[in-house]
């Protein structure tokens, strides 16, 4: 009778315990510090996207965008949000990603990485 | 648009509306097959009429409800997902429709909603359509509906995994599943002591005997499939007592884990107590089992519905609002303002 109870109770749980897309890794990092500009900005989520809704940006610290785009799903990998980066100087720059997944859901949030200067 | 509690509200009052209907027609269809079979549960001819105007009925309410929920709920998550208001939505409409994951499943449902409108129509002008609803037409349906069950495992959250994956069929069985016992209970419910109040003394007793001893493997074989899917799930997915209890979220799933032990549980009286009680009364004896079932499958009843809409809002509310990148293969500070809608 435990043995269906817990049953129950993690049956029921079936088809709720992920409901919207998160990040699962970046490149870079959250938080990181770089050395050289990156050529690309990627983040992998833990659930396919809708390429149609789902977008990323950088921006450098005066919130000008800097990445040269589209910037978008991989067309190879439904997980991946990337977008291509020219050389830009050192400075704080905040990574912006909005995305649906494919359960039609919204998720958005921002993250730092640091390009570090050469002296 | 700003997208907030209103439209979550209205996605899961969605989400319930299209489940229902479809809960309501596979759980019929599943009594047909199973408890009703070809001998109309061996009811006479005043009784295998009501079953008919039954399915009739059922297939006229279900299936008028049906597309209009995929109407409205369509514009709906093409709102959510442009952030349009329905007024702005025009543009969108086809290339959401065309490009989009929950496009081309909706066009599935409407291929699917058309095809359950014809054999269920066929089946109306049969002049006896009971023997040939078990054979050929039941088998249509039922194999229709669930390929219309599995569009909505398509549209969930399993399928963020892929169309494909063990999640989809596992979230697939499990609506199955809820579907054949929670849709089932409605007929046992309604259609069951209305035939009884057909029958003579002794024979509305074995019409019940009959009944509920045909349903209850079904609703013990659904309540397995329940079982076994969700401890896959649960595998799958790292589900833990703490995610249950410290959100929103997780009292809602507690209220509706509580409530369907609930339901388990009066089906069990159905099952253990009234039907031995059945058995072993005088066969004109209805009052002692008869009363105790229809007081327990009403309460069954009632119980699965408040289930079933605790289930669509939980379908629309996201676990938690703020979520680290944990699995990262690096440790670095969790992403800022990163959240859910």
């Amino acid at each position: 009778m435990w043995g269906l109870g817990v049953g129950l109770w993690l049956g029921l749980t079936s088809g709720h315990a992920w409901a919207h897309a998160f990040p699962d890794h970046s490149e870079p990092h959250v938080g990181a510090e770089v050395t050289s500009a990156p050529s690309t900005v990627r983040i992998w989520f833990d659930g396919r996207l809708e390429p149609l809704f789902s977008t990323i940006h950088v921006m450098d610290h005066q919130g000008r965008r800097v990445d040269t785009g589209p910037g978008g799903v991989d067309p190879d990998d439904p997980t991946l949000l990337t977008t291509a980066m020219p050389p830009v100087p050192p400075g704080v720059y905040t990574v912006a990603w909005d995305v649906v997944s494919v359960d039609g859901h919204h998720t958005e949030g921002k993250f730092n990485f640091t390009i570090l200067g050469g002296s | 648009m700003e997208l907030s509690f209103s439209h979550l509200l209205t996605g899961s009052l969605l989400r319930a509306l299209a489940l229902i209907p479809l809960i309501v027609m596979m759980g019929w269809l599943g009594f047909l097959a199973v408890v009703v079979r070809s001998d109309g549960l061996g009811v006479p001819g005043e009784g295998r009429r009501l079953v008919k105007r039954w399915d009739r009925w059922l297939a006229i309410g279900t299936l008028s409800v049906i597309p209009v929920v995929l109407v409205v709920g369509f514009a709906h998550q093409s709102m959510m997902m442009s952030r349009r208001s329905l007024g702005e939505l025009g543009p969108f409409l086809w290339p959401i429709l065309t490009q989009t994951h929950l496009g081309r499943v909706a066009i599935g449902q409407a291929l699917l909603w058309m095809g359950l409108v014809w054999v269920w129509s066929r089946g109306r002008m049969e002049a006896d359509p009971l023997p040939d609803t078990i054979d050929r037409r039941l088998g249509l349906l039922l194999g229709l509906g669930a390929l219309f069950c599995l569009t909505q495992s398509l549209t969930g959250h399993a399928a963020d995994r892929g169309d494909w994956s063990v999640d989809v069929l596992a979230d697939w069985f499990h609506l199955l599943a809820v579907s054949f016992w929670a849709g089932g209970v409605v007929p046992l419910a309604l259609l069951v002591p209305a035939l009884m109040r057909r029958c003579g003394p002794v024979e509305a007793k074995a019409v019940l005997i009959r009944a509920l001893e045909r349903f209850s493997p079904l609703a013990m074989t659904c309540v397995a499939v329940l079982v076994s899917a969700g401890l896959f799930n649960a595998f799958r997915r790292g589900v833990t007592l703490p995610t249950l209890v410290d959100s929103t979220y997780g009292g809602m799933l507690a209220l509706k884990i509580a409530l369907t032990v609930v339901a388990v549980g009066l089906g069990g009286v159905s099952r253990f107590v009234v039907l031995p009680r059945l058995r072993r009364n005088a066969p004109t004896d209805q009052t002692s089992g008869t009363s105790l079932f229809r007081r327990a499958i009403s309460a069954e009843a009632g119980v699965t519905a408040i289930v079933i809409l605790l289930a669509a809002i939980l379908t629309q509310t996201p676990p938690s609002g703020t979520v680290s990148m944990t699995t990262a293969p690096m440790h670095h500070p969790p992403m800022e303002h990163q959240q859910a809608r």
